[in-house]
């Protein structure tokens, strides 16, 4: 009798074990992953997918979060802020409850709407338009400066080339529109002379219009606020037609893409984007194994997704568990240790600091870049 | 006054080679119009289509090691005419015949499946990504006007419109002269009775598309090659816009196809250039407007008469 019943309760503690860890190993915990995986921006994405992929390695190697193993879902939003919006909702059937992304503003201004009414915790490594923190949301943070610490800095650097005659251009987008906005008003006030201010419309094959508009108003020096397709067609189009003005772009335009779809018309491009921290000391080890699979950790976004996620980790461990309030409230305190440098969140979820966070650099048309002074 | 005229000849320059690719495309819409009464609304994706094959052609020429910008440029043009003009003709035999006798309502239908299919289909085979190459030509002539403003015209621009002044002649000359394009002309004036005097009136259809497939193949790998840009979506915007060109031209009209594309390009590119490039589409779609307000038929359209 005795020896039944300490069977049945070995064979039910068997099963519970069993059981248990069926379960565990069910609910590994979902990171997504939200950005342009497809379309002309899908070069961002795949930054943000090589950055994400290499911290759920390390992660996992270490034995996860709390114990439980990552698992990445990717949302392709596109850019397009209706699929935002639409790749959000379908994070949140899922069941993902952080997601690291989304990367251009105008998708993640709506998506995080949905986010922050599901309590999904939200880190964007790209977006940088400074309305995004402005309206007062608990659940999104961000890895990069605002658009209104770009910008003026982004002026400094034209201004400090000496410019007669700048034009400031934009596509109209959120990010573009946001940060052309912020170089005008910056350059205006250093007493720079903006002769134009522009829109042009994004995903057009034809810009000689404009180039000829820069030509007529003898510009030596435009900005342009948007992302890299447009750049590269602008500076393959004015070089082809004898513009001979100096080219500047923020960080949407800042990556190798610009130079393959330009040529040698992108050499000496000057663009400002967050601080590469390839160059680091403290990463060559990461830097080095990020080479190894053939993916260039200089890439504007490769290191500020793997920093999110890094953090995004470091802080669930903090909370100790996987709730959304507890992992926002320690993301709010204390400082983290990442790739690209020390971070610490303000109550807006923007980081403290974020003027110094971007740097110009100067391309050359063999696809590298180096660091204006 | 002097410096207005350079300016404006900058303008002209861009206006008319964006006007050239609109023309060659419309001249798609507009024959298969005229012929078969129903608009082919896969023709964007067909440009598309032709530009992604010269990209490859191209790409697959530079590995043989011939490094000729002109071999280059005419391998591709020539072999993209090809291809295209075989998808040309299978679209209509796939998606058109079967029901051309139906109601107009289904054969439009099937064309918007057809260029939603072909959309998808190099999207799988190409991937999402626009596809970028470096230019093949470069260089310019400018003339420095006395004030110091350099009105410029690049080798491809020039390229680009000597290549469909060639097309638009060659064209015209089909359609005049040869037998083949006097059975099109009696096939557009009347099929039944075209074919009641032993024209093949199939036949004659499917040599439309296949001129439209491959005057599109001409500006896909111009255009292409001048951009150095290509997207699985490039099809639509440009299909939209030659459409609008064609319809400004007087849809069923050759002559017409041409003039719309030259007149769109260049309102696109005055807009662009003296108001703003964000209100070009205004300006243009404006003109279609006011165009249709008062001739109904288009520029060079013949006013339909209702048959009783």
């Amino acid at each position: 009798m005795k020896i039944k019943l300490s069977r049945k309760v070995l064979g039910l503690a068997v099963a519970s074990a069993l059981l248990g860890s069926a379960v565990s190993a069910q609910a590994d915990v979902k990171i997504g992953v939200a950005g342009p995986f497809s379309g002309p921006l899908a070069q961002f994405g795949q930054m943000q997918i090589d950055g994400i992929n290499m911290a759920a390695k390390h992660l996992n190697a270490k034995g996860g979060i709390n114990g439980e193993k990552i698992e990445i879902v990717q949302y392709d939003d596109a850019c397009e802020p209706k699929q935002a919006t639409s790749v959000a909702n379908q994070a949140v059937n899922d069941g993902v409850m952080f997601i690291i992304g989304h990367l251009c503003s105008s998708s993640t201004l709506p998506a995080s709407d949905v986010y922050e009414d599901e309590g999904v915790v939200m880190i964007t490594p790209a977006s940088t338009n400074p309305e995004i923190t402005e309206r007062g949301y608990e659940f999104l943070f961000r890895t990069v400066g605002r658009d209104d610490q770009q910008g003026p800095f982004a002026a400094q650097v034209v201004a400090n080339t000496k410019p007669k005659k700048v034009a400031v251009i934009h596509d109209k987008s959120a990010y573009g529109e946001g940060l052309a906005s912020q170089v005008k008003s910056t350059l205006d006030s250093l007493g720079v002379n903006v002769v134009l201010f522009e829109a042009i419309t994004p995903n057009e094959a034809d810009y000689s219009p404009l180039i000829t508009k820069l030509k007529s108003n003898k510009i030596d020096a435009m900005f342009f606020g948007g992302y890299d397709p447009e750049m590269a067609k602008i500076m393959r189009q004015g070089r082809e037609s004898g513009f001979n003005g100096q080219f500047f772009g923020g960080d949407g335009v800042s990556n190798s893409k610009v130079v393959e779809g330009a040529g040698p018309a992108a050499d000496g491009l000057i663009a400002t984007q967050p601080k590469a921290f390839d160059g680091d000391p403290r990463n060559a080890a990461l830097v080095a194994e990020f080479k190894a699979v053939g993916i260039n950790a200089s890439d504007t976004f490769v290191l500020p997704t793997y920093a999110a996620t890094i953090a995004l980790a470091q802080a669930i461990e903090k909370a100790g568990e996987f709730d959304g309030d507890a992992v926002i409230k320690a993301l709010r305190t204390g400082t983290y240790k990442t790739a690209v440098g020390n971070i610490t969140w303000d109550a807006k979820g923007d980081i403290k600091g974020g003027e110094n966070t971007f740097a110009a650099y100067r391309w050359s048309a063999d696809g590298t870049f180096k660091l204006v002074d | 006054m002097i410096e207005q005229a350079y300016l404006f000849l900058d303008h002209m320059f861009n206006g008319l080679t964006v006007g050239s690719a609109y023309a060659l495309i419309a001249i798609g819409y507009t024959m298969v119009y005229g012929i078969i009464g129903m608009i082919n609304f896969a023709h964007g994706e067909v440009y598309m289509m032709s530009a992604y094959i010269g990209f490859l052609v191209i790409g697959g020429m530079t590995m043989l090691g011939i490094d000729s910008s002109i071999i280059l440029l005419a391998g591709a043009m020539l072999v993209s005419i090809i291809i295209s003009s075989v998808y040309g003709f299978s679209i209509e035999r796939v998606a058109y015949r079967p029901v051309r006798r139906q109601n107009r309502l289904i054969a439009l239908i099937s064309a918007i499946g057809m260029s939603i299919f072909l959309q998808n289909y190099i999207l799988l085979g190409q991937s999402s990504r626009n596809i970028s190459m470096q230019p093949l030509v470069s260089g310019n002539w400018s003339m420095m006007s006395p004030g110091g403003f350099e009105a410029s015209l690049s080798y491809m621009q020039a390229a680009i419109w000597v290549v469909t002044l060639v097309a638009m002649i060659g064209l015209t000359l089909f359609v005049s002269r040869t037998r083949l394009g006097r059975a099109c002309r009696a096939t557009s004036e009347d099929m039944t009775m075209a074919s009641l005097l032993g024209i093949n009136t199939n036949n004659v259809i499917s040599i439309t598309f296949i001129i439209g497939a491959s005057m599109a193949a001409i500006a896909g790998v111009m255009l292409g090659t001048y951009y150095g840009d290509i997207s699985p979506f490039m099809g639509f915007i440009m299909g939209l816009k030659a459409f609008t060109a064609a319809v400004l031209g007087g849809i069923g009209s050759i002559p017409g196809a041409m003039l719309g594309g030259i007149v769109l390009g260049m309102t696109e590119a005055m807009a662009a250039g003296y108001f703003s490039a964000e209100y070009k589409d205004v300006v243009s779609f404006g003109l279609l407007i006011l165009v249709l307000l008062f001739r109904p038929y288009g520029l060079l359209g013949k006013p339909e008469v209702e048959k009783v």
